[in-house]
């Protein structure tokens, strides 16, 4: 809660500060910086511990909530935003086009996420959506010059301010038929319900999870992701990839597991359907695409399709459904993280090296980023010995044991696909000579950036294959335990 | 609770869903239509102007700036503020220190919003930094 407060006084503060003529970005970076630091010192103090807790009632009237599991989320959107703004750094610094209002946006997005998943009503919530995607949107379309980036940040408003319609309207139906907008209290309500006709409530939640649908980028509601994330710049597609889909995956879960749980099962048919075809619809788009970024962007889709099969089984298997879904996400955003950063480092403009066949021989050249990329696309595509497969692992173990069989092996299918389009990189960048292109202008391992992309992909390792190496030092079972542990606090009463 | 008399309790989630993905689909299908064949791909300046028989058009002598909208929006903060002070003050027994509390905060935020603006030379006219 403190963390949470720090963050929106230095974005206010950073606010005020860039409208000084003195203040260079430099400084603004490094202002984000500290405070993002701050609040993640503020955040580990009560990491771990199992609580919960309405803060200031009087004053917020059970709007807020703060327990183990909001603060396990904190911990990842804060991360996630520090180490998009360390790798940043060089982006930033060679790229002119930010300003140094495009910080303070940045806080002001990181506010947002954190105060959804501290969201316990549903209004509150929607505030805090809000917040953190209107944020968004002008970060994306930053760079007024470039018709790419305002087309993209055009395109997300007009649709994600349709989403918002929908979980508005979701809202007044929820409302409508329960007489609450509290999470906890609805749960309640509903639950004196049983029996009778519920489908008020169940219409209203249906069209709170198309808006979820939507932002996460599942099946029916995924056509704009592709466009948007290649129009944005690096830094902000790695940040909305990473950090944006952990925050709303915070929210819904949080409302699915404590307040819809008596009717759960209504969706089940419709989320196998999604899922399936989510996987497929992704797949078939990320062996398409010819470059990189429209890649990445195309397999985050099939990424989807994976949390979501968790998603469906937490009706059967509870605990280990959730943290997989938690665990999970902090896979990705390592992995996606580093894919993103290392691009954005290696890529000096927007038209050089942006396709597969740019990167033709360049483990040759650059023997260092061709490994910490190899990494990425290995724990991406889920090959044992990297985060990424523990993170499967878990997934799919789950869906097995809620009897989802089905489902597992398209999820397992849809990884063998993913070989494919991962592998093709890694191919290309080591088994064929240097193709003819100047590589004069991909900078070298110095300064902050290539340091934190490698810290990255050493986690990435440490996460799979770590753990047994070195005794109390925290590794998988360190992160699986403490999912645990936040998904305990939710049921706290 | 009277509404749907449908034959499954379920079909209206299931008809939502459905809708909320064709609106999804229509809308950026229409918007890339629309945007490929009636945007301007022509930029050149004189195909833009109004049509003058080949001379360029003149200057408009009454013309707005379009700095002006910057007035505009800065005369919806304070208006807007003094709505919800209206009825504030109007209940301000009944709310007490709570709501004097929560009106400060609401005033703290906008001036912030018009520190930033003021800072950034919205207040001069021409000199938008």
């Amino acid at each position: 809660m403190i963390a949470l407060g720090c963050i929106a006084l230095g974005a206010v503060l950073l606010m005020l500060l860039s409208a000084m003529p003195k203040v260079r970005m430099e400084h603004c970076s490094l202002f984000a910086f500290v405070t993002l630091l701050i609040g993640l010192i503020l955040t580990l103090t009560s990491f771990g511990e199992l609580f919960t807790f309405f803060p200031l009632p009087k004053f917020f009237h059970k709007m807020l909530i703060v327990d183990s599991y909001s603060v396990y989320f904190d911990a990842i959107i804060l991360s996630g935003a520090l180490v998009t703004s360390l790798i940043g750094t060089h982006y930033f610094q060679t790229k002119r086009h930010f300003k140094k209002e495009f910080f303070s946006l940045f806080l002001f997005s990181v506010f947002g996420m954190m105060l959804l998943v501290h969201a316990s009503e549903l209004l509150s919530a929607f505030i805090a959506l809000e917040i953190a995607s209107l944020s968004l949107y002008v970060m994306i379309g930053f760079q007024k010059v470039h018709d790419k980036r305002v087309e993209a940040s055009f395109q997300y408003l007009v649709l994600g301010s349709l989403a918002g319609i929908f979980f508005l309207l979701g809202s007044a139906f929820v409302y409508a038929g329960l007489g609450t907008t509290i999470l906890g209290e609805m749960g309640n309500r509903l639950d004196t319900l049983m029996g009778k006709d519920v489908s008020l409530v169940i219409i209203g939640a249906t069209l709170i999870l198309v808006t979820f649908l939507f932002k996460i980028s599942a099946f029916p509601f995924q056509n704009w992701t592709i466009d948007v994330y290649d129009g944005s710049s690096l830094p902000v597609s790695a940040f909305m990839a990473a950090t944006f889909k952990v925050a709303i995956f915070g929210f819904i879960l949080r409302l699915m597991l404590v307040d819809f749980d008596p009717i759960r099962d209504t969706w089940d048919t419709l989320f196998i359907v999604v899922i399936i075809a989510t996987l497929l619809y992704g797949s078939f788009l990320a062996i398409i695409q010819k470059s990189l970024k429209r890649m990445l962007a195309a397999s985050s889709i099939v990424h989807t399709g994976y949390l979501l099969i968790a998603f469906v089984s937490i009706g059967y298997a509870g605990e280990s459904a959730a943290s997989s879904i938690i665990y999970y996400l902090v896979a990705y955003f390592l992995s996606a993280m580093g894919a993103f950063g290392l691009i954005s480092y290696i890529a000096a403009d927007e038209h050089v090296r942006v396709t597969y066949e740019d990167f033709r021989g360049f483990a040759h050249v650059h023997p260092y980023m061709a490994a910490m990329l190899s990494v990425f696309m290995l724990s991406l595509a889920g090959i044992p010995s990297t985060i990424g497969f523990v993170g499967k692992f878990y997934i799919f173990t789950g869906a097995i044991e809620a009897g989802y069989t089905f489902l597992a092996v398209c999820g397992v299918v849809a990884t063998f696909v993913s070989v494919y389009y991962y592998f093709k990189l890694i191919a290309l960048m080591y088994f064929y000579p240097a193709c003819d292109s100047d590589w004069k202008d991909v900078p070298s391992l110095k300064g902050i950036t290539p340091l934190t992309i490698g810290l990255i992909a050493l986690a990435i390792i440490w996460g799979g294959i770590g753990n047994t190496f070195i005794a109390y030092f925290p590794g998988v079972d360190f992160l699986i335990d403490t999912a645990r542990l936040s998904y305990m606090s939710l049921f706290i009463k | 609770m009277t509404h749907m008399d449908f034959a499954h309790p379920y079909f209206g989630a299931f008809f939502l869903f459905v809708f909320g993905a064709v609106v999804f689909y229509g809308i950026t299908v229409l918007a890339r239509r629309v945007s490929r064949n009636m945007a301007r791909l022509d930029t050149e300046k004189l195909k833009l102007t109004i049509y003058e028989c080949g001379p360029e058009v003149t200057k408009q002598p009454n013309k707005i700036s379009a700095h002006f909208y910057l007035f505009a929006v800065l005369f919806i903060l304070f208006d807007v503020e003094i709505i919800f002070m209206f009825p504030w003050a109007v209940d301000f027994k009944v709310l007490g220190m709570f709501g004097f509390i929560e009106m400060i905060l609401f005033v703290v935020i906008l001036t912030i919003g018009f520190v930033y603006a003021w800072k950034k030379g919205a207040l001069e006219w021409h000199s938008i930094k």
